[in-house]
């Protein structure tokens, strides 16, 4: 039987979805439920600009399979502040989001979801991270546009800050 | 896109079962099977899951120090492992060049032995595909990277392979005929079907020795990550042995991992010197064909044997000085 009915917690809300447990994570996030800030750069895992959060760990959502995430919690590029503020109770971005911002690391903006996941993993998980820490969990992110110094910076500052919050 | 089942046997039994379905497939963790159905290279219309049965997903140590990883054990997880890392460091060191970290956190150790072999004028989208006439690999009858040749040579990817066959792991098949095999018996040489396993057969996890050689590990690609190998090299010796056993892997030019075996030979007896380690890279360089199907030229890739080699075996010898051996 290729359909079921798959039960995922997307973005902190449980959503009961029938479909073909083959199809990719990237498509039924984006064409069924609307949640286009995840990117569909090469839809065959080179260029990391899909990356969610399957149970907090950063995935590739064209080579996760609707069928693997049933049960499990899916976290996107636009629950990333909403799991931020559920966090510390405030209302503000995911202070990643920020960084980028500050420090000029979006040009064209198609990777930096990606990018964000794989950061914010990095930060949450390895505060204080090292340039080159930050550089292996970016590795699988492909940017066009900023030539990566830009992005590094802004993961080593919110590394940084996580470690040494005062 | 056609519907693909996905189907979760329960025991190696019905894996083997469910494998004699039309257009079955063994799913691991799908980072190369689900990229290939996306880019068409793979029709199967049943994938057979392997992490419900038994043993699969398990690390674990017996009574002779061996220890046994499950096929569907990731590499994010090898990697983590709290003993893995201090018994098997050449292994990791492999493990961690293995693409990226969120394909790692997927990718399983048994997909990584099995990966599909790769080659420039097949792993192409489908609209650059179809302005070539099919090669044997996508049904056809001719080779784009070796006209020649009356087989595919498309090349084995696995950066595990050369490692765990430098090491002399061990594979375990599942099937009607159950049984272990040496690592280099998985492949057939065969780029099309370059696994050695019949028909049901699956690979359910491997087996390391209990006391793993020296050893040292080259990967060889366009990036420092993420990519793909052009030339991989893996080299051990256990020089516990009388004459020591050494062994040059040199993988990613070929459908299967080629054991280096003139310079495997030189290394067995005499002194380590500088000159007989480079005469060593030197045969390794002429036992060695790459075909041009990888993204480097192939020049560029029989140098690099020699480069990949030679520093490897460098870093062996002074591992062996260290332990205080002779070489």
């Amino acid at each position: 039987m290729a359909e079921a009915l798959v039960s995922v917690t997307i973005n902190g809300r449980r959503h009961a979805l029938w479909g073909e447990e083959t199809e990719v994570l990237l498509t039924v996030l984006r064409d069924r439920l609307g949640l286009t800030g995840t990117k569909n750069g090469c839809e065959v895992g080179h260029c990391g600009a899909c990356a969610v959060w399957v149970d907090g760990l950063p995935q590739l959502a064209c080579l996760t399979l609707l069928g693997s995430v049933a049960d499990r919690t899916v976290t996107t590029v636009e629950g990333l502040a909403g799991w931020w503020r559920t966090l510390n109770g405030n209302d503000a971005y995911h202070p990643l989001q920020t960084a980028f911002v500050d420090n000029g690391a979006v040009q064209c903006g198609f990777c930096t979801p990606g990018m964000l996941m794989a950061g914010a993993a990095l930060v949450r998980d390895r505060p204080g991270a090292t340039a080159e820490a930050v550089r292996e969990s970016l590795a699988g992110h492909l940017c066009r546009c900023t030539g990566y110094e830009q992005i590094v910076r802004a993961v080593l500052d919110v590394a940084a800050r996580e470690e040494d919050p005062a | 896109m056609s519907s693909t089942a996905w189907l979760r046997p329960r025991t190696a039994a019905e894996v083997t079962m469910a494998l004699g379905l039309p257009g079955a497939r063994i799913l691991a963790g799908g980072t190369d099977l689900v990229p290939n159905r996306t880019w068409e290279l793979d029709t199967g219309t049943t994938w057979v899951g392997i992490g419900a049965v038994p043993g699969t997903r398990e690390v674990r140590c017996d009574a002779a120090g061996r220890w046994e990883v499950g096929a569907a054990v990731t590499l994010a997880e090898v990697l983590a492992h709290p003993q893995l890392g201090r018994h098997y460091p050449l292994w990791m060191e492999a493990m961690r060049a293995v693409a990226t970290p969120e394909i790692r956190t997927q990718a399983t150790v048994g997909g990584n032995l099995c990966v599909d072999t790769r080659c420039r004028f097949r792993n192409q989208p489908p609209i650059w595909r179809s302005g070539l006439i099919p090669c044997f690999k996508s049904g056809g009858d001719r080779c784009y990277a070796a006209p020649a040749s009356r087989l595919c040579v498309a090349m084995l990817v696995s950066d595990s392979a050369p490692v765990l066959m430098a090491m002399g792991a061990e594979a375990a098949v599942a099937g009607p005929f159950a049984r272990w095999i040496a690592l280099a018996d998985l492949y057939s040489g065969d780029g099309d079907r370059h696994l050695t396993l019949n028909p049901g057969e699956w690979v359910r996890a491997i087996r390391l020795p209990a006391k793993p050689p020296l050893g040292a590990f080259r990967k060889w690609r366009p990036r420092a990550t993420m990519d793909f190998p052009e030339v991989d090299v893996a080299v051990s010796v256990d020089c516990d042995e009388e004459p020591r056993v050494v062994r040059i892997v040199v993988s990613a030019v070929g459908p299967v991992p080629v054991r280096a075996t003139s310079a495997e030979t030189l290394l067995e007896s005499g002194p380590w010197t500088s000159e007989r380690l480079a005469e060593a890279a030197d045969r390794a360089r002429a036992a060695v064909h790459p075909y041009d199907n990888g993204q480097l030229r192939v020049w560029g890739r029989q140098r690099a044997v020699h480069g990949l080699v030679l520093d490897a075996l460098r870093q062996v010898a002074s591992a062996v000085v260290e332990k205080g051996a002779q070489a």
